[in-house]
């Protein structure tokens, strides 16, 4: 019995010491690979996003041209806000990843505060091989020019997919019905009352989830002066047209509690004539063809040029200071392959628009008019929620539902949302 | 200290339980009642001293007190129909003999489907143009329907969370009733008791321990209602189905305001803590052993 006991024992040991080795061996601590570099990446090309595909690809084939470095892929959706959450917790608490594809504006102030964050400005001028593919007017939009003195005009992220809000149409069914596309005011209302008479829904919009819908009548009610300007007065003018559209019935009948994902829908399977979204909807459109994008016509007696639009770069590409040293610039060199012109011509032949020069190849009609509404636009400005507090913004989102079906005015939800901004200034 | 030794194994063995009880409960809610007076955003490094502030806040938050009657709409909804339903049923199914196990197993099955699937699987049912609902009434020549209103949206969001949990009270109470001893029942029988008398005067008083231990179950799990309305409603529209658990959600995480909502945590916590207390003073009955 004791001998068998021993034996037992020994076995447990062997198999004990066996399975140590084995772990050594799974993690690459061998005389080989000590000297591997891992690289933490953070980006939301989860599987629910258009570019998760293309990103994986070029993460495998980085791994591959560069067989010491392992890319590290933490990606978090960006749904339900969860990649703020891991974003700005993980730079709070010191976690923070080598790399990170997150939003710019005021989402980026959190991250520079907590001074980890990588300026490039040296970068771009030392590899001007690669810097001199990126467009400068993408960088403007990575450029910080708030309080933080340390990050005062300086390019604190690399842009690479840029977007723009705007009208979606249906071209066919624009035709079916003899109607002009709504390139102003009075057309696009016809078109309203049109569609609704003959029951397609008019605008494929959700009041739930309205930032679109938001960002694009204030625009148009207050040019990019007003818009840009926080509690302007016309944003209140904005809000009241989407209440009159909302009345008119231009809207689906569930659009108090109808998600975005679904108003997409609608319209990419025709049963909307027009959609107020962004960019990232190309990717999903059924039909390429007989799909246009065009401006937000003005509103009567608003102050945008028939031109102005949403749109810009709202993300970009951080590395954390310390980690790229710690990790001889590795962070820094994966950040420049994956905004070489090569990796973002295929980022782009996804959706967006290209803040790196590039060729993208077979570029559908429809994508073709977004980049055309983006080059002939008399101005961009960046969505309303990159300019106010996020708690500020939602309130005037979430409460929209308050004012379109007159349960509360447009200035009172707004002095509602500025009494939020203005407690957290003092 | 002879107690100490003679119970060193035990105490070693639930001091691991200790730990990570400490560590992921109590450090939190302690923690969560500490931000609640800070004004504290982004989850940054930099928190303000406000005092009660955000206790003020949530005072004069008319979204916070539309969830507080919700929830308690909510907490009455799920006594009545969650522990009642599941009552009535497991007195049904305890008095049938055949077929009781696929009965346990169909009734008990909504409970390991998730919260979240459990909302979308609703939400999809209601949606307006390729809903289920509108789906079945235009095939019976019907006119769609615009399901979730400000005014049914509760009602719509009480029918899956009422549905999901019977068959856990289910459960307990047949488990319950199969330890109620059948010389009872047969006493009762030779005096002439049967049906819903019998469940009146027997059953309920007999199991009476296990029917308070649900419904305090069912008054702390209400506050903790939040994966099927946000997925349904996300608490809209106009706050028609705002429950404390969304409301916190959507202040936290869309907002980015986590003081406020830690603040919205504690008051949570301590709604629950004292309507479990009251719930159990008003159900205390004398437990009758057999």
């Amino acid at each position: 019995m004791k001998n068998f006991k021993k034996i037992l024992g020994l076995i447990v040991l062997v198999v004990f010491m066996v399975s140590i080795v084995g772990m050594y061996g799974n993690t690459g601590v061998d005389a080989k690979t000590t000297e591997k570099v891992k690289i933490r990446a953070v980006t939301y090309f989860t599987g629910a996003d258009p570019w998760t595909n293309t990103w994986k690809e070029a993460i495998k084939d980085f791994m591959a041209k560069n067989p010491n470095v392992e890319i590290v892929d933490e990606a978090t959706p960006a749904a339900n806000d969860a990649i703020r959450t891991k974003i700005k917790t993980d730079f709070a608490s010191g976690n923070e990843p080598d790399v990170t594809f997150f939003f710019v504006g005021a989402d980026a102030e959190p991250l520079l505060k907590s001074g980890k964050v990588f300026i490039w400005d040296d970068e771009l001028k030392k590899d001007t091989k690669w810097s001199s593919n990126i467009y400068k007017s993408a960088l403007a939009f990575t450029t910080y020019n708030g309080p933080i003195k340390e990050y005062k005009g300086k390019v604190y992220a690399i842009p690479t997919i840029g977007f723009y809000e705007g009208l979606y149409v249906n071209v066919d069914l624009f035709n079916k019905y003899n109607l002009p596309l709504p390139t102003d005011w009075d057309k696009f209302i016809k078109a309203v009352n049109t569609f609704k008479s003959k029951g397609i829904i008019p605008i494929a919009g959700s009041i739930l989830e309205s930032y679109y819908l938001i960002e694009t009548f204030i625009l148009s009610a207050g040019g990019p002066q007003g818009h840009n300007t926080p509690f302007h007065p016309s944003w209140e003018k904005g809000l009241n047209i989407i209440k009159d559209l909302y009345k008119m019935g231009a809207f689906p009948k569930d659009a108090l509690t109808l998600q975005d994902a679904q108003a997409q829908a609608l319209f990419a399977d025709k049963k909307a004539a027009m959609m107020i979204n962004g960019s990232w909807c190309v990717g999903g459109l059924k039909d390429k063809v007989n799909t246009k994008i065009m401006p937000v016509p003005v509103v009567p007696g608003g102050k945008a040029h028939p031109t102005d639009i949403i749109g810009g770069f709202g993300s970009g590409w951080y590395v954390s200071k310390d980690l790229n040293k710690k990790k001889n610039g590795w962070p820094v060199k994966f950040v420049k392959y994956i905004t070489s012109p090569e990796v973002e011509a295929k980022f782009i032949a996804v959706g967006g628009v290209p803040a790196i020069k590039c060729k993208v190849p077979n570029v559908t009609p429809v994508a073709q008019s977004g980049y055309d509404m983006m080059a002939k636009a008399n101005s961009v400005s960046m969505p309303i929620d990159a300019q106010i507090l996020p708690e500020a913004f939602t309130k005037i989102r979430t409460d929209l539902a308050y004012v379109v079906t007159g349960k509360k005015t447009a200035k009172h939800l707004l002095a509602e949302a500025k009494k939020i901004q203005d407690s957290v200034k003092k | 200290m002879q107690i100490l030794k003679n119970k060193k194994y035990a105490i070693g063995l639930l001091l691991p339980a200790l730990l990570l009880v400490s560590v992921f409960i109590y450090y939190p809610l302690f923690a969560t009642f500490y931000y609640s007076f800070f004004d504290w955003r982004d989850f940054s490094n930099y928190k303000t001293f406000v005092g009660l502030n955000n206790y003020v806040q949530m005072i004069q938050d008319y979204a916070v007190r539309k969830a507080l009657v919700n929830t308690f709409i909510m907490m009455v909804c799920v006594i009545v129909f969650q522990v009642g339903i599941a009552l009535v049923l497991a007195l049904i199914v305890d008095s049938i003999k055949a077929g009781y196990k696929f009965f346990r197993t169909v009734f008990f099955f909504p409970v390991v489907i998730s919260g979240t699937a459990i909302g979308l699987m609703f939400y999809l049912a209601y949606a307006y143009d390729y809903g289920l609902l509108n789906a079945i009434m235009t095939a019976f020549g019907g006119q769609k329907k615009v399901w979730v209103t400000e005014n049914s949206a509760l009602i719509m969001v009480l029918i899956p969370v009422i549905w999901q949990y019977v068959g856990f009270y289910f459960v307990i109470f047949l488990a319950a009733l199969s330890k109620v001893p059948h010389d009872i029942y047969e006493s009762a029988l030779i005096d002439g008791i049967t049906g819903i008398k019998k469940a009146i005067y027997i059953t309920i008083p007999l199991i009476w321990d296990v029917i308070t231990v649900c419904i305090s179950l069912a008054i702390v799990g209400t506050f903790k209602v939040f994966d099927i309305v946000y997925v349904i409603t996300g608490g809209g529209p106009m706050d028609a189905s705002q429950v404390l658990g969304t409301y916190l959600y959507k202040i936290a995480f869309t907002g980015q305001n986590q003081g406020y909502a830690s603040a919205i945590g504690v008051l949570i916590i301590v709604l629950g803590i004292i309507l479990s207390t009251i719930s159990n003073k008003l159900t205390e009955r004398e437990t009758i052993t057999y």
